[in-house]
């Protein structure tokens, strides 16, 4: 079976989803943030300012789909990782965030 | 698709507990997603923090100011304090009280109030008429918090949509 195709235009889809609201966290994402000490608005941050770190984008072969990374600018104070995927076309859903520099 | 309701869902996302009251979880490739409108609580957040009971914590001066996307010398102008080495030493503080001078907080409190959108105003002033009233009643309100430990923040979500209603500090 082959692989559902990456989302060509994945920052426009990401800040989209930002902008209008339309993004979950996971249960996992969010005891990750409180142990790395991350907010909710340094993670949009890096959602709406960030590059596709295409390289880190990892396949989810039980769920067929894609869980994509975004990483913060050399510029921010902080160096993060994000992981998020796009449920069905509608909801942005925020999986893991990783501190880089912990 | 498989739901359940949380009664009293406690989020750190914003750098301090909130306690959030009747909240839908969706299941998500295996795991509870909370349904929440982050940006709605976010801005409801500044709001209630304009109006905490207590002083200001720094990990709630730290949302603030990631709120409004200002850099530490740009917030520190906002506060009007000379150094962005103040803004450092209030966020250090962590969960702990910022001990900044009361009328920099009055200052910063205004200031937050400034960056809450209209639609937050609304849901809570619109029964304001005149101008002076209005910024003697919010001066008043911005003015009157006390040295004393305050109870975590508690949104509730209104029971027949997911939209937040309601916020408490008990």
């Amino acid at each position: 079976m082959s692989r559902k195709k990456k989302d060509p235009n994945l920052l426009e889809t990401v800040k989209t989803f930002v902008q209008n609201g339309r993004y979950h966290i996971t249960e996992h994402a969010s005891l990750r943030m409180k142990e790395r000490h991350v907010i909710l608005p340094e993670v949009l941050h890096v959602l709406q300012s960030g590059w596709h770190e295409r390289k880190k984008d990892t396949y989810n072969e039980k769920f067929q789909d894609w869980d994509y990374a975004i990483r913060s600018q050399p510029r921010d104070e902080r160096s993060l990782r994000i992981a998020v995927a796009i449920d069905e076309l509608t909801m942005l859903v925020i999986i893991t965030v990783i501190d880089l520099n912990s | 698709m498989e739901q359940k309701t949380i009664e009293n869902y406690t989020t750190h996302a914003l750098g301090f507990p909130i306690i959030i009251k009747h909240v839908k979880m969706k299941k998500f490739r295996d795991e509870w997603v909370p349904q929440i409108n982050w940006e709605a609580l976010q801005d409801l957040a500044l709001w209630a923090l304009a109006h905490k009971p207590a002083p200001l914590t720094g990990n709630e001066i730290r949302f603030v100011r990631m709120r409004m996307a200002k850099t530490l010398k740009e917030f520190a102008a906002l506060c009007e304090v000379a150094s962005h080495q103040s803004v450092m030493n209030w966020e250090r503080k962590q969960d702990d009280i910022t001990e900044m001078n009361r009328p920099t907080e009055i200052l910063l409190r205004a200031r937050i109030l400034e960056s809450v959108p209209a639609y937050i105003w609304e849901q809570f002033e619109s029964k304001r008429k005149a101008p002076r009233a209005a910024v003697s009643k919010t001066l008043n309100e911005i003015s009157k918090f006390d040295i004393k430990p305050s109870p975590p923040l508690s949104f509730s979500v209104a029971p027949d949509d997911s939209e937040i209603s309601q916020y408490a500090y008990a």
